[in-house]
């Protein structure tokens, strides 16, 4: 029997993997998807699919603008079943001295050429009504989406074999060896080079990578009329992101189509159980009862949690973890995994091809956290 | 949040949790028992005649009223587990939730009815063989309407009956399993339990001039406003059946949900135990039907025995074990008679729905290769129920059984979720804690 080899082989079908697969199979590459679970099964499931612009740093900010633009090149084409919409986003003003803060952020987000506008108390009453009265304003970011993060990799996936990309589900990747890589069944994959999109599996594949899972846990509503309108963050969220010690919480709530509402957000830094933590679920319904005070009566029909994975630099890791350009990882996405699936996918064909990379190779490179000699000599001149 | 802690909590107050409390209680145990309805009782004795009941019941019922030691909170759902040794419940009427740590825990959970997709079986007026008992026992009257009892199981036969004697006009009882099984079925029992195969007799009289139809199976339902006929079929010929109402159930599925959150293993759609009523995990016993159909005697008997083995009498609770292996043997021919059939799998056709809550189709689902993903791609079992209805039809239909289960058991409101911790307060000392009128209450519920 003829072993089939691959260009392309890719260990994971979240958002991510599919992605990348996808891309990969329509720049012609011959590509094979590796998945143990069902497509979206990880994170992609558990997360809340809000697709916005992050100002952390300057590297994030550039990364998350670049890779929204290319989810809204990309609206026409998606199925209905992604519930891909453009609900914006607004950041609120909840402390005194908060509007200082939405002032100095439109500032940052209009010079790098992302729209948005500052809301006063009255517009952001009128927008938000149900909105406990006592906010101040808040920042408009109209061009953030939100869409269903599993439907999205489906598209990918069935994109994927649109182009002729072989699936291998039921099979999770053990092993890396020179030129393939084993999978749990025993069998191999003869691939030339390989992609490891497999979450906070990239851990067991590329142990001295330095990832930190971070648990967030969501709550979900019952369905109901719809009162809440975009995608509503309280300002401060990047301290409660960047928050050293155990957990931070802060008021996170997206719409759904059906009307229910998706409740964040919390983070527990180095945590990986996946248990639901009932005193952490407390302060996000404090939260969320504070913002939205007429909503305590409404049920809750169902709690989870997820694994975020983050880099120490809070940036993600995507491109070749070898010296011999064979392994590519794309994983490090903490928060923003689903934004960044279509710039990731991108970056990374770019790379298999040669070309240049959309923003500069080394800021994700793998290789800056090996302090390695030949990657130093490579990127950094 | 308040917090509150017992020696022994056990959730579900039906005839297995009513043993195991009463025997827990009476070796001197201090026991809590949950039930997130206003009775105890569970499914068969909620509603019994406070001033008559059964023969079986009765004892039972004086026995709980009478041990002191136990607190009822009845209303009150367990919402999920907060570590090994607690759980959360929301008291009736919403309010904070409270959190009950335990030292051992009775899992007596019971069983809910198994409905399977038919075409049809949305329309008003199709309800589930025992929630139309339930929904009589609770005040609704069915007297002079025309009514169809169709599906699997022993059951059938007592709703049947029951609605006769509630003014109802039972137009047929239809059972899926074919007479040589529900024959040889009814001959073990004339031989080895003449008293169940009396009681078969009785009900069977009360509706006697209902037809009681072997080997047949709804396959669609008519209606346009609501259910006017149900067409049925034997395998080989198909008949209709006007009706105004159709009772439809086919057999009962183990309420393992709350032992799944705790890591209990599931073995057959049941909780798994050992000799003792032990779960997988430690502390934790389970009886009654969330470990297999099995009837109320067998409840009892786990009840006891779970009971006893908790508060350290094994002397008593392994003269029991003989008993329970019997009448657990005894449950195994009832399921041989009444295993589902294979036809009705294909029943529903693509356009029928299956998740209730969500309007999603067999044929959505059928896309899709494992529970998993027809809940992520098509919001299957994603909606209030959480998939406790259209969960047991798909491991039926497909064989699919991973069905996620996450907390709340129970949908809670935000606010509840939000409440502060309160002081820390003994569930059955403290004249503050919130149980203490409930227990009242449903103590006095209990006396005859
Ligand atoms: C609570 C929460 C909220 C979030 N909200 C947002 C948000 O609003 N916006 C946003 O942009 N991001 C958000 N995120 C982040 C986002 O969900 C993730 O960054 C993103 O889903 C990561 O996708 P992935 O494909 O890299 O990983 P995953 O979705 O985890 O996919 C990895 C896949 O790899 C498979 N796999 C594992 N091991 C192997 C192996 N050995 N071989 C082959 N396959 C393997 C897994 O089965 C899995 O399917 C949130 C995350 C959480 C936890
Ligand atoms: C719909 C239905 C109708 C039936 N009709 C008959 C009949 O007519 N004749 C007959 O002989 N047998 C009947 N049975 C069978 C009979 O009810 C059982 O044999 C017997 O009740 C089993 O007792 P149990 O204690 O195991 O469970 P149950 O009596 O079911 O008691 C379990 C209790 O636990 C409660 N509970 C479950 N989860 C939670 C939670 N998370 N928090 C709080 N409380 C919880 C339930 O509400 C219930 O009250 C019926 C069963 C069902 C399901």
């Amino acid at each position: 029997m003829a072993v089939e080899a691959y260009d392309l082989a890719v260990a994971g079908a979240g958002i991510v993997g599919a992605a990348c697969a996808a891309l990969a199979a329509e720049a012609g590459l011959r590509v094979v998807l590796i998945e143990p679970a069902d497509v979206a099964s990880g994170a992609t499931a558990a997360g809340m699919g809000h697709v916005l612009v992050m100002d952390d740093s300057p590297q994030l900010l550039r990364w998350t603008h670049f890779c929204r633009q290319l989810w809204l090149e990309l609206e026409s084409e998606l199925p209905a079943r992604v519930e891909f919409r453009r609900t914006g986003t607004v950041w609120l003003a909840a402390s005194g001295g908060a509007m200082q803060q939405v002032a100095s952020k439109a500032e940052k987000l209009r010079a790098h050429g992302v729209d948005c506008a500052v809301w006063g108390a009255a517009e952001l009453r009128e927008a938000e009504p149900a909105l406990r009265a006592d906010l101040e304003g808040g920042l408009y970011v109209p061009d953030d989406v939100v869409l269903y993060p599993p439907a999205a990799a489906e598209y990918f996936v069935n994109r994927a074999r649109w182009f002729h990309a072989r699936m291998r589900f039921g099979q999770s990747v053990t092993e890396l060896l020179r030129g393939k890589l084993r999978l749990s069944d025993g069998s191999t994959v003869v691939a030339e080079r390989c992609l490891l999109a497999n979450g906070y599996g990239v851990r067991q594949l590329v142990p001295w990578l330095p990832l930190e899972p971070r648990k967030g846990h969501l709550l979900i509503t019952a369905r109901m009329t719809p009162v809440v309108h975009h995608q509503l963050i309280e300002l401060g969220y990047h301290d409660s992101v960047r928050a050293p010690g155990s957990h931070s919480v802060a008021f996170n709530v997206q719409p759904r189509v059906t009307g229910q509402l998706l409740i964040g957000s919390s983070r527990q830094h180095g945590v990986a159980d996946r248990d639901v933590d009932w005193t952490v679920v407390q302060r996000m319904a404090q939260r969320a009862r504070e913002f939205l005070p007429s909503f305590a009566d409404q049920p809750i029909i169902r709690i989870w949690t997820g694994l975020r994975v983050a880099a120490p630099d809070g940036l993600p890791v995507i491109g070749y973890c070898d010296e011999e350009s064979r392994t590519l990882v794309a994983t490090g996405h903490e928060g923003l995994g689903i934004t960044a699936a279509l710039g990731t996918a991108q970056f990374v064909v770019n790379l298999l091809l040669g070309q240049p990379t959309p923003l500069p190779a080394e800021w994700f490179a793998p290789l800056r956290f090996t302090g390695s000699a030949s990657f130093q000599e490579l990127h950094c001149d | 949040m308040t917090e509150a802690q017992v020696e022994l909590l056990v959730v579900g107050a039906g005839p297995a949790g009513i043993a195991a409390a009463c025997t827990a209680a009476e070796s001197g145990v201090q026991v809590a028992v949950l039930d997130d309805n206003p009775d105890v009782g569970g499914q068969i004795w909620r509603g019994e005649k406070r001033s008559a009941p059964s023969s079986l019941a009765a004892p039972w019922l004086e026995r709980a009223a009478k041990a002191s030691g136990i607190q009822w909170l009845t209303g009150w759902a367990a919402v999920g587990p907060d570590g090994p040794h607690a759980l959360l419940a929301l008291p009736p009427g919403g309010g904070q939730l409270v959190r009950v740590a335990y030292q051992k825990l009775v899992l007596a959970t019971g069983a809910r009815e198994l409905f399977l997709p038919v075409p049809g079986w949305t329309l008003p007026g199709v309800f589930g063989a025992g929630g139309l008992q339930a929904l009589v026992k609770g005040g609704w009257s069915v007297a002079e309407r025309r009514i169809v009892v169709a599906g699997s199981g022993p059951l059938l036969l007592a709703v049947a009956a029951y609605l006769q004697q509630t003014g109802a006009d039972v137009v047929l009882v239809a059972e899926q399993a074919p007479w040589s099984k529900v024959s040889r079925y009814a001959m073990h029992l004339l031989l080895t339990q003449f008293a169940k195969f009396r009681q078969g007799v009785r009900l069977r009289r009360t509706v006697r001039s209902t037809p009681y139809r072997v080997g047949c199976w709804p396959v669609r339902i008519l209606g346009r406003e609501q259910v006017e006929a149900v067409i049925f079929s034997d395998g080989v010929r198909r008949f209709q059946e006007s009706c105004d109402l159709l009772a439809c159930g086919f057999g009962l599925v183990p309420n393992t949900e709350l032992g799944e959150l705790l890591g209990c293993q599931r073995a057959a759609g049941r909780l798994a135990v050992d000799r003792w009523q032990r779960c997988s995990v430690p502390h934790v016993y389970a009886a009654g039907e969330v470990c297999g159909i099995a009837g109320v005697e067998c409840a009892l008997v786990e009840g006891q025995i779970a009971g006893y083995h908790a508060s350290g009498n094994l002397t008593a609770a392994g003269r029991l074990c003989r008993k329970r292996d019997r009448l657990r043997r005894f449950a195994g021919q009832l399921h041989q008679a009444f295993a589902l059939r294979d036809e009705l799998r294909s029943v529903p056709d693509p356009h029928t729905i299956v998740c209730r809550c969500e309007d999603v189709t067999l044929g959505q689902v059928r896309e899709q290769m494992s529970w998993r993903a027809a809940r992520l791609q098509q919001r299957c079992g994603m909606g209030l129920c959480q998939g406790r209805i259209c969960g047991p039809a798909l491991e039926f239909l497909f064989g699919w059984k991973d069905r996620s289960i996450r907390p709340p058991l129970f949908p809670v409101p935000l606010g509840a979720l939000a409440d502060e911790m309160s002081p820390k307060s003994d569930l059955p000392s403290s004249e503050k804690s919130p149980s203490a009128s409930h227990s009242e209450c449903s103590t006095r519920r209990l006396s005859p």
